[in-house]
């Protein structure tokens, strides 16, 4: 809400009202924030201009080298001329300028210096009203009053001294959405009484017949519709005065009959309509609900398809206004309407707020009705605008406004009586105060209290404050008048022992952040957001889609995060920081049925992902010259070492981890059953952008393929130019992964608030002790044949060398001549209780060949 | 000329002959090339001590002891030489192999955490300190715990103030605008005393520099049987305290939220000025020594019957945070897109500072 100071002095009861408000207008300021009124900005008009003076053209002449350019032999009022090059097409002599003289600075940071211009010199700059800031478009410089006086401040002369404060309304303080309810805050302040502006008595009974009837078929709706006719409006230019101020507070300005409306809307904070009473059809107003379909053009020269919850003026033909909300084109006054039907009504807060959103349209009046207006400004409002109607444009009233109330004004107030015990303010605020304080507190504003007995007040609520309705909100206004810094600071001491339905949860997520850390992966967090591109790529995951996205990128909520990272990915490339390791963490979205009425519909799951790009070492000057490890681009296998780290976190942190597996995307793809299984359960992996051979998903064992639970993969080759916006050429290793740790978030803290979260494996139950045995080495190589696993080779010899098997490294992969590959491993053995006999250890090492052997048909290398 | 005599004479002979060759030994190759020639089996000491069975046994201990003094001398010098020069190789060794230490050596990675993360681990920690319990709850919400049960009916303007997200075809489901639906959740599932926190992402239709479509809130929660406004301003000034490390003023500012009364916002004394006067005006409180943080105030009773607890009998207040906001009145970091637009250098920044 803006203020205008000079227009608010003209509500406060002073004779001095505006001296007094721009000596004290700091320290207001300083006071509202503890009014509950926060000021945003304040706007001094004028600021920079100080420089700026009146003056004279007293002789112009053509420039000698210029066409378009004048010199001009200028008056200051000093007793010096000024010699001044000026381009402006409307300089003539004689005429009153304002004059930026040599020094001054001007809005935009513009300094006036000494010029010359095409040889001749200037001193000073004649200025237009766009470089004065005072407009935004101009032609020619500013044309002065004939009586301004020469070597005067052009702000003073101007009358550029007025303060625009913007004030921050939070939405209860309806009562202040104008410059009579600014008024009551600041009158207080100043200690002086406030004023309403002169307004004419519209229920004085002259005898007129009505020429106009209202019926009003929504009384809950609308229960007080007053409106009143005038006739004769000449067609007038808006006065300066009136202009000048809906200018400073930014409203734009129409024709005399539309300004003085919004006049009145800014003083009284009661949205009023003008119709144009030669435009309405029939003799009666009609408030009803609109019919299905009805249209109505508004004044905005939108054509609006209306409902039947939408509420309307009508004449005996068509929809006039949306109530409350913004009138139609065709109904509206323009410069030639004579005669003026004026409506001044009541609407409910809600059903306004309802038919705003649904149109999208917000306007000075929605705002004020859905927050609520003092009804006892019906009356007054539409008294002041028939007075500044008469005053401005000579329109005349025809008879008492016609008005017609299923509610008295006063009965629109629910309850304006309450009760106030002090005990009760103590106990929530912890101030301790005396009847008398409060008492003088809330007459101040303009709350009549009445002591009933030592603790309690009897408190009579004026209309204007809709925002009070029960104790507690009296228990705020007092503390706030006294300040919230008499509230004392006390430190609560512990007396409740609560326990967090969900912190095993929370912990879960947590720990699992913080073993992703320990990998050195960079934490990012991407906007959860996502475009139709992404789209595109998971055909069959039931996306979210907001209904308000700020943008066509950011239409759907992501169905996992690895498109997050891609575009982190791409960031990174655009700076050539090819070298880059990140991870986020946190909810995906997707669309399932609803299972009550309060469910969201939206299954929520939470995910952790990774992507790397670049190299897999980091470069060392030590590192062998001949070595690929120099040049080795990041591949599956860099993402693979995150997952293994990982997965035996996981596991401590949910058991089954241990035993995912990974199948291979091929597997997936060339078998019907399975590419449904991925379909349906993996409809957020984006196997589209996954190199088909180098990829894997990842399963908890079951019935075959198992539950997918996650995926790592290298990126597409074909699909990283797109993504990633890499330069031709540019070769870079890009790998991916992502889990989904938890399937349904929400689900899962549902059980924990219901004390049936699943039960952690005991952390600390397999703990071997310190090794004080040695740990053997055995390295052994077969060659398998083209299609046996790894996973497979490696369970195997989990399964039949025991627990004395503590580790298994494969050294090496060679492939041979007739498809078959050569697999060295690794195995590393120790007994927790005594050093391993060579024997034992030979028995052990020899069972395990001797599965594969059977197993697989390897063949043991000499 | 005896035996014997013969004998001692050759040895003598032998002994200043060797002496004078250890003069030209050079190397560790050379020494035990000396070694073999003079000690070895066939090395001439040996080879004349071989000689000794021509002597009568009255002779034979004083040749002997004479070929052994003289192979002890020769063992203790070529020790000694060998000494010198497994010396002088191993200082030639050491200086093949001096390096310049000033360059680089292998990366080892190291924890690169979100700097909002940090903070909001920091606060978390701070508040189960103060006995606070972490509560979680879902970001996508059926308006009744996000704006109904909070006492933001249909009609409510606060609701438009909002900028919320609405999700397409569910006009009651919304991307949770605050955190505070939590506080819903846990007061309708659990009764009073209740002590909690609740972090976590929101979101609001709103995007520039200093506004994020998406961010995080901390919202806090305290109801028991006679809870006042003072121990909220306790509990903040303790919190803000912890966080800074620093003692910063607290002042609760009067405003308006449907959900608390009284209401207030929080300002904390700016902590870049700490209040003092600069010129130019300090960037981050434009002068006027306060900085915003949140807001809070006591829970309404409309919240207290929308969540069936007495609010004749308990009372309690709730705080709500921003997380980032937080994050930059710490690091200085002031444009919100810092933290989204994800630059790798940017978040490596921050982990140096984790408390």
């Amino acid at each position: 809400m803006k203020i205008s100071l000079k227009w608010l002095s003209e509500f406060i009861d002073d004779s001095q009202s505006l001296k007094l408000l721009q000596k004290e207008s700091k320290a207001i300021q300083e006071k509202l924030p503890f009014l509950g009124l926060e000021l945003g900005s304040v706007t001094t008009q004028g600021q920079g201009l100080e420089k700026v003076v009146v003056a004279e053209i007293l002789e112009l002449e053509k420039h000698p080298q210029a066409d378009k350019l004048n010199v001009c032999r200028v008056n200051d009022g000093s007793s010096n001329e000024l010699q001044i090059v000026c381009g402006a097409p409307n300089a003539r002599k004689g005429m009153k300028v304002a004059l930026a003289p040599v020094g001054a600075v001007l809005p935009g940071d513009f300094s006036i210096k000494p010029a010359k211009i095409r040889g001749v010199e200037s001193f000073g700059m004649l200025c237009s009203g766009k470089e004065l800031g005072l407009s935004d478009e101009s032609n020619g410089i500013l044309d002065l009053d004939s009586n301004f006086k020469v070597g005067a401040k052009f702000v003073d002369e101007y009358q550029l001294n007025d303060e625009i404060w913007d004030i921050e309304l939070t939405p209860d303080r309806a009562d202040c959405l104008s410059h009579l309810g600014i008024s009551r805050e600041v009158a207080r302040l100043l200690e002086r009484p406030y004023k309403l502006p002169e307004f004419e008595d519209l229920s004085s009974s002259l005898k007129d017949v009505p020429l106009f009837n209202v019926e009003v078929q929504a009384e809950k709706e609308c229960p007080i519709y007053g409106a009143v006719l005038l006739e004769g409006a000449k067609s007038v230019e808006t006065p300066g005065w009136m202009k000048s101020r809906l200018d400073s507070l930014g409203i734009r300005t129409h024709n005399a009959l539309v300004d003085i409306t919004n006049y009145t809307l800014f003083e009284f904070g009661h949205p009023l309509h003008a119709f144009d009473a030669d435009k309405v059809a029939g003799s009666k107003l009609i408030i009803r609900f609109a019919k299905k379909n009805e249209t109505l053009v508004t004044l905005d020269e939108e054509k609006r398809t209306l409902t039947e919850e939408d509420l309307i003026i009508a004449d005996s033909e068509k929809p006039l206004a949306l109530a409350g909300v913004m009138g139609g084109l065709d109904s509206s006054v323009t410069s030639q309407t004579t005669r003026v039907l004026l409506e001044s009504a009541y609407f409910e807060p809600e059903l306004i707020r309802k038919m705003a959103a649904r149109h999208k349209l917000h306007s000075d009046s929605s705002h004020r009705f859905e927050r609520g207006v003092d009804p006892d400004n019906i009356m007054r409002a539409a008294g002041r605008a028939c007075r500044l109607f008469k005053e401005i444009t000579g329109a005349r009233r025809r008879g008492a406004m016609i008005e017609v109330c299923a509610k008295s004004a006063a009965e629109l107030r629910e309850k304006n009586i309450l009760n106030f015990d002090l005990r009760a303010f103590h106990k929530l605020v912890g101030i301790e105060a005396k009847a008398e304080e409060i008492s003088r507190i809330f007459n101040k504003l303009g709350l009549e209290t009445q002591v009933k007995s030592p603790n309690v007040l009897r408190v009579v609520v004026p209309n204007y404050r809709i925002d009070l309705l029960r104790e507690v909100d009296l228990i705020e206004e007092a503390s706030r008048l006294i300040g919230y810094d008499k509230i004392p600071e006390i430190y609560p001491v512990q007396r409740t022992q609560t326990f967090s339905q969900t912190q095993g949860l929370q912990s879960k997520l947590a720990a699992l952040r913080e073993r992703i850390l320990d990998t050195g992966l960079c934490e990012m967090m991407p906007y959860c957001f996502v475009s139709d591109k992404v789209k595109a790529k998971l055909p069959h995951h039931a996306f979210v889609e907001l209904e308000n996205p700020l943008s066509q990128e950011w239409k759907y909520l992501r169905p996992n995060l690895s498109f997050g990272l891609i575009d982190v990915l791409k960031n990174h490339v655009a700076m050539s920081q090819n070298d880059v390791e990140v991870f986020d963490i946190g909810h995906t979205f997707s669309t399932v049925k609803k299972s009550n009425e309060r469910d969201s519909g939206v299954e929520e799951a939470f995910h952790f992902a990774w992507a790397q790009m670049g190299h897999s070492y980091p470069s060392h000057w030590s590192s062998d010259k001949k070595s690929s490890d120099r040049k080795h681009l990041k591949d599956y296998f860099d993402a693979r070492g995150i997952f293994d780290k990982l997965q035996n976190d996981l596991s401590a942190l949910e058991g089954r981890w241990a035993s995912a597996q990974f199948l291979s995307l091929e597997s997936f793809q060339s078998n019907e059953a399975w590419s449904k299984v991925l379909e349906a359960e993996g409809s957020w992996i984006p196997t589209s952008l996954l190199h088909p051979t180098r990829s894997a998903i990842i399963v908890w064992p079951g019935k075959p393929p198992g539950q997918i639970v996650g995926w790592i993969g290298e990126m597409h080759p074909n699909e990283k130019s797109d993504w990633l916006n890499m330069a031709t050429g540019l070769n870079l290793g890009v790998v991916l992964g992502e889990i989904r740790f938890s399937k349904n978030i929400a689900a899962e803290m549902a059980l924990y608030r219901q004390g049936k979260a699943p039960k952690l494996p005991q952390p600390y139950g397999k703990i071997s002790v310190a090794g004080r045995t040695p740990v053997v080495e055995r390295d052994i190589a077969l060659v398998f044949g083209p299609q046996v696993l790894s996973q497979d080779i490696e369970l195997t010899l989990t399964k039949t060398i025991g627990p004395l098997l503590k580790k298994i490294q494969c050294l090496d992969l060679y492939p041979m001549a007739d498809g078959k590959k050569s697999l060295a491993y690794r195995l590393f053995l120790q007994d927790d209780q005594a050093t391993l006999e060579d024997k034992t250890i030979q028995a052990h090492v020899k069972s395990g060949i001797d599965a594969l052997v059977s197993k697989f048909g390897a063949e043991l290398r000499s | 000329m005896s035996n014997l005599e013969s004998l001692l004479a050759s040895l003598q002979k032998l002994e200043q002959d060797s002496q004078n060759e250890f003069q030209n030994l050079a190397s560790i190759t050379d020494l035990e090339a000396f070694r073999v020639s003079w000690l070895g089996k066939k090395g001439q000491l040996t080879m004349t001590l071989k000689e000794m069975g021509k002597l009568t046994p009255e002779e034979r201990p004083k040749a002997g002891q004479e070929g052994n003094r003289i192979r002890q001398g020769l063992e203790s010098k070529i020790a000694e030489i060998e000494k010198t020069f497994s010396n002088k190789e191993l200082q030639n060794k050491i200086e093949a192999e001096r390096i310049d230490v000033t360059l680089k050596g292998r990366e080892r990675v190291s924890r690169k955490e979100h700097p909002v993360r940090t903070t909001y681990d920091e606060l978390l920690r701070i508040f189960s300190k103060c006995g606070f319990e972490c509560e979680i709850g879902p970001e996508v919400e059926h308006e009744f715990f996000n704006f109904d049960a909070l006492n933001m009916p249909a009609s409510h303007p606060a609701r438009a103030l909002q900028d919320t997200f609405y999700i397409k075809g569910s006009p009651d489901v919304v991307l949770r605008t605050h955190t505070s639906p939590v506080q819903i959740r846990t007061m309708l599932s659990q009764k009073p005393p209740i002590r909690m926190v609740a972090p976590g992402r929101v979101y609001r239709a709103d995007y520039d520099a200093t506004h994020s479509p998406m961010f995080h809130q901390i919202e806090g929660l305290f109801i028991d049987t006679d809870v006042q406004m003072g121990h909220l301003k306790g509990i903040l000034s303790v919190m803000v305290k912890e966080f800074f490390k620093t003692e910063l003023k607290v002042r609760l500012r009067p405003s308006f939220f449907p959900f608390t009364e009284p209401s207030a916002e929080i300002d904390i004394a700016c902590p870049f000025c700490k209040g003092e006067t600069q010129n130019p005006p300090c960037k981050t409180c434009k002068g006027t020594s306060w900085i915003e943080i949140g807001g809070c105030g006591m829970v309404d009773p409309e919240v207290f019957k929308a969540v069936e607890i007495d609010p004749h009998k308990y009372s309690g207040f709730a705080f709500g945070m921003g997380i980032e906001r937080m994050t930059m009145l710490k690091y200085g970091v002031n444009d919100l897109r810092n933290y989204y637009e994800g630059d790798q250098n940017f978040i490596s920044q921050f982990a140096r500072w984790k408390p």
